[in-house]
């Protein structure tokens, strides 16, 4: 399974890790260097340091939140915009979907649990390179109703699980580049009903790899509407002009 | 297709009824009016033709009746004697309408005379063959009267005329066979009282058809029109002693009805009602005379309570007037009659008085009821002097009272002023109901305000159950486990491996903590896919297959956090006890809804079922029995029911059935 991923990397690729806590710098560090086909471009401790090293335009981030001179998300808008190709996980102790969904909303396509198992921790980078993004059930109920009140449609809170997601899956399957697809929206639906990737790429007849990467393009499509959201925001409080 | 407005079930009605609606009932108030006064000039100027003759002209001669006591049965017979025995030297020539004055006669003198009346014009005035001749005179003041007509006796329709009676007189002569130029011979007779005198109009000649006309008016004027005032006097009176009867603190309303029968007994005054015999008619008309002043008293009552301004002076004054008045027209004094106008001129004047006094008060007050009602009084008190006047012989002979027209616009502005003061009462009382659920509307907004208040203090007693139930949580779950492993550690009892699963449950104790707080919003199935993603990679990790199957669930209206912890404590508890014990090769977790008959709780349950391959195990053994029992205790606490069935060697099925609407909440 691990070897089935990595030959997915075609090249070796370079990665940043800005975490304040020394132990899991370490850890992840020496988890990198083991891998073999990632390079390790450096570790920082703070944010001010994380800047410094982002110049040099890693290929992936690792970031936690929680940094001693600020918020990690500042970090991860930093990298997104001024190197769209690089991929940013957030590293999280509980996945939670508070913390995850601010760090898609800033640009990241994945999150790392801190415990992770070195090996599982470079498969995982290796999933988010080849387009692949994790998700949890309560991310996937969070991302429907998120895109739902994007497309301006009112939640049904009292809707059973399969009929929301086909009100859904009509409503956003406007054909705009914002929304969700249908495929997208049984995606999002089958996950939060607890079914696994394995299962989902059965019941959709794809494979496991392409519903993986069907959620790293919600995760992009959230960033993109929340950046507009963001603009039409401060154009509501006249921040913007336009010309 | 139009789009009715809401509500348009019931189809709109027609332009044409709406208008019929709006306009009808002015357009037959309009016709009615203009038919009454079609019929009112028809009556008043309908004398078709031939015109009447009026005669001016006529002789009288005065014949005393020689009687002992004054008797009408002696007046009576002595006007149905033909009075040939009459000198030639008696007749007098008069201008008609002629009055004959009262004459003082010597004190025991009987007074009773007839006034014979001929006219000579009747003799140029030819008639011709087969039509009727009716002669007229509108009002005559006297005793019994009758009409020589050809030396034949027309005597006067009814015996039941007073000395004193004001009437008129209309004497039907048949029609002649052959045409007649010589005229007909009229002779009338009129009984009276000298002490009286008596009072004569001009005659008029013509057939019935020129005459019908003034004969129907005068009828309508004299003797029906106090008929009905009384009949709406009397209604109107029993109306307001109902209404006083209802409200008894309101004496003011009382006053209406006294002063309506007091109208209607001095109104019988103009019916020639009465009892034949002479001295109860003396009573009866004494009675009757004085009840025009009570009525105008009562009248003046109400006026004087009505108005804010009350005159003692005036209440107190005017009863002692009235009852004086009274009792000098009661027939106990033998010289009552003399009285007679003196005591309408008091009583006449004192209304005028009472009048002026209201008129300057309604003026004072500036209050519109008592304008309109000191209006009808001084129209009435004109009434009065009129009728006083012609009583007294000063004017008119020929008219007829006014007095018992001038109550009708007198009761009228008197109902006027109470239908006023009761809209104002209906109005002030709408005007408090309104203020009344204004206020109710801003007590129930108060009301709502203090709600929301309390519902804010139970939100935050929420929050503090909340922390309570975590600090619990943390106290005996992390907390005790990572003390007493920390103890362990410091005295070197544990091996670094020990520690690391220790740390490890640890932190999947408070994941499963972070979890049930995530927004899972009631959603059972989000409840146990978060579970599965947490512990998936456990079941894997051990070898086992998960099986998952859901189908919709309702979300459960109790499943806030400390219920969903509760829940996830249990299937992890049954998963564990799976990787630890069972040694299954594949487990099955299935999710539905179970609704209708058989199921106890309404809206129905959610069933978990969660079922493995494994070993099973003896339910009855200690060990088993206590896991059991303690699952047991913790679905009870979310109000549901778990169901364990294991035999050795044949696996395990657990089914949790929760309900979907919480009990204890509704």
């Amino acid at each position: 399974m691990i070897g089935a991923m990595t030959e997915r990397v075609p090249e070796p690729c370079t990665v940043l890790i800005v975490e304040d806590d020394a132990n899991f710098r370490a850890a992840f560090s020496a988890a990198i260097r083991k891998s073999g086909h990632l390079q390790l471009l450096g570790a920082a401790g703070d944010l001010r340091a994380g800047r410094e090293l982002l110049r040099q335009k890693p290929d992936v981030l690792l970031v936690d939140l929680q940094l001693p001179d600020g918020n990690g998300t500042e970090l991860i808008r930093e990298a997104t915009r001024d190197n769209p190709d690089c991929d940013v996980m957030v590293v999280t102790v509980f996945g939670d979907e508070r913390h995850v969904l601010q760090s898609i909303e800033a640009g990241a396509t994945g999150y790392l649990l801190k415990d992770l198992p070195a090996d599982e921790l470079v498969r995982e980078i290796g999933v988010l390179r080849s387009g692949g993004s994790p998700i949890s059930p309560v991310i996937a109920r969070q991302l429907l109703s998120r895109f739902a009140l994007a497309g301006h449609l009112p939640a049904e809170p009292g809707m059973p699980g399969e009929a929301a997601a086909t009100a859904a899956a009509t409503a956003l399957a406007a054909g705009d580049d914002e929304l969700l697809s249908p495929q997208e929206v049984r995606v999002l639906t089958l996950t939060a009903k607890g079914y696994s990737y394995d299962e989902i790429a059965g019941l959709m007849q794809l494979s496991r790899h392409t519903v993986q990467t069907y959620v790293k393009r919600m995760y992009r499509k959230l960033h993109v509407n929340s950046k507009l959201d963001a603009v039409a925001e401060a154009r509501r409080r006249r921040l913007i002009h336009e010309d | 297709m139009r789009i009715e407005p809401a509500g348009a079930g019931v189809p709109s009605p027609p332009r044409w009824f709406t208008l019929v609606q709006r306009w009808g009932g002015r357009v037959m108030a309009l016709l009615g009016s203009a038919l009454c006064l079609v019929a009112l000039g028809a009556l008043l100027f309908g004398a078709g033709p031939p015109a009447a003759v009026t005669l001016r002209q006529a002789e009288r001669c005065l014949q005393e009746v020689p009687t002992q006591e004054a008797s009408y049965f002696e007046l009576h017979r002595a006007l149905h004697a033909l009075p040939d025995a009459l000198p030639g030297s008696c007749w007098q020539p008069v201008q008609l309408p002629s009055v004959v004055p009262p004459l003082a006669s010597a004190a025991g003198q009987p007074a009773l005379s007839i006034a014979w009346y001929r006219f000579p014009e009747l003799a140029v005035l030819p008639r011709h063959a087969g039509e009727r001749l009716w002669f007229f005179l509108p009002r005559i003041v006297g005793g019994p009267a009758i009409a020589w007509v050809e030396g034949q006796a027309a005597p006067d329709e009814s015996q039941r005329y007073y000395i004193t009676a004001s009437r008129s007189l209309t004497v039907r002569v048949p029609s002649i066979p052959a045409a007649d130029e010589q005229g007909t011979m009229l002779l009338l007779g009129l009984g009276y009282d000298r002490e009286y005198g008596h009072s004569i109009s001009r005659l008029k000649a013509g057939t019935p058809e020129s005459l019908a006309g003034e004969i129907n008016l005068r009828r309508f004027l004299r003797e029906e029109l106090p008929v009905v005032s009384n009949f709406v006097l009397l209604s109107l009176g029993a109306l307001f002693f109902m209404f006083w009867l209802a409200r008894r603190q309101e004496a003011t309303h009382l006053l209406l009805p006294l002063a309506g029968i007091a109208w209607a007994a001095f109104n019988l005054r103009y019916g020639n009602y009465g009892p034949l015999d002479g001295h109860w008619y003396a009573w009866f008309d004494a009675a009757v005379r004085s009840a025009i002043n009570w009525g105008m008293w009562l009248i003046y009552l109400f006026v004087l309570r009505f108005d804010a301004y009350r005159s003692r002076t005036l209440e107190l004054l005017l009863p002692v007037l009235v009852l004086a008045i009274t009792a000098a027209q009661l027939p106990v004094f033998p010289a009552g009659d003399r009285f007679d106008g003196l005591v309408s001129l008091a009583s006449a004047s004192s209304g005028v008085l009472v009048t002026g006094y209201i008129t300057w008060r309604a003026w004072a007050s500036g209050r519109v009821e008592l304008k309109w009602i000191s209006a009808s009084l001084i129209f009435s008190s004109a009434c009065g002097v009129h009728d006083v006047l012609m009583q007294g012989r000063v004017i008119d002979p020929e008219g007829f009272y006014w007095l018992p027209l001038s109550i009708l616009p007198v009761y009228g502005s008197m109902m006027y002023a109470l239908l006023r003061r009761y809209v104002a009462a209906i109005n002030a009382a709408e005007r408090f109901n309104d203020n009344l659920k204004r206020q109710l509307a801003d007590q129930s907004h108060q009301l709502q305000l203090q709600h929301q208040r309390l519902r804010l203090a139970e939100n935050q007693q929420v929050l503090l159950e909340e922390r309570e139930r975590l600090m619990g949580d943390m106290h005996d779950g992390l907390g005790s486990a990572l003390t007493s492993t920390l103890v362990a550690v410091e005295q070197g009892t544990l091996r670094p491996e020990q520690i690391a699963a220790v740390l490890r449950d640890c932190v999947e104790d408070l994941r499963m903590v972070i979890d049930s707080l995530e927004p899972i919003g009631h959603d059972l199935e989000l409840l146990l896919a978060t579970i599965r993603h947490r512990l998936g990679s456990r079941l894997a990790a051990a070898g086992i297959e998960l099986q998952w199957h859901t189908s919709d669930v309702p979300r459960l209206d109790w499943l806030e956090s400390p219920q969903a912890l509760q829940l996830m404590r249990i299937v992890q508890e049954i998963l564990a006890n799976i990787v630890k014990h069972a040694r299954a090769r594949h487990v099955a977790i299935n999710v539905r809804h179970e609704a209708g008959a058989g199921v106890a709780t309404a809206g129905g349950e959610a069933v978990v079922v969660i079922s493995d391959d494994g070993a099973g195990f003896d339910a009855k053994s200690v060990r088993a029995g206590r896991g059991l029992r303690n699952l047991r205790s913790r679905s009870e606490l979310l109000g549901g029911s778990i169901r364990i069935d294991s035999r050795p060697g044949a696996g395990t099925r657990v089914e949790l059935r929760l309900p979907i609407r919480s009990p204890r909440r509704h």
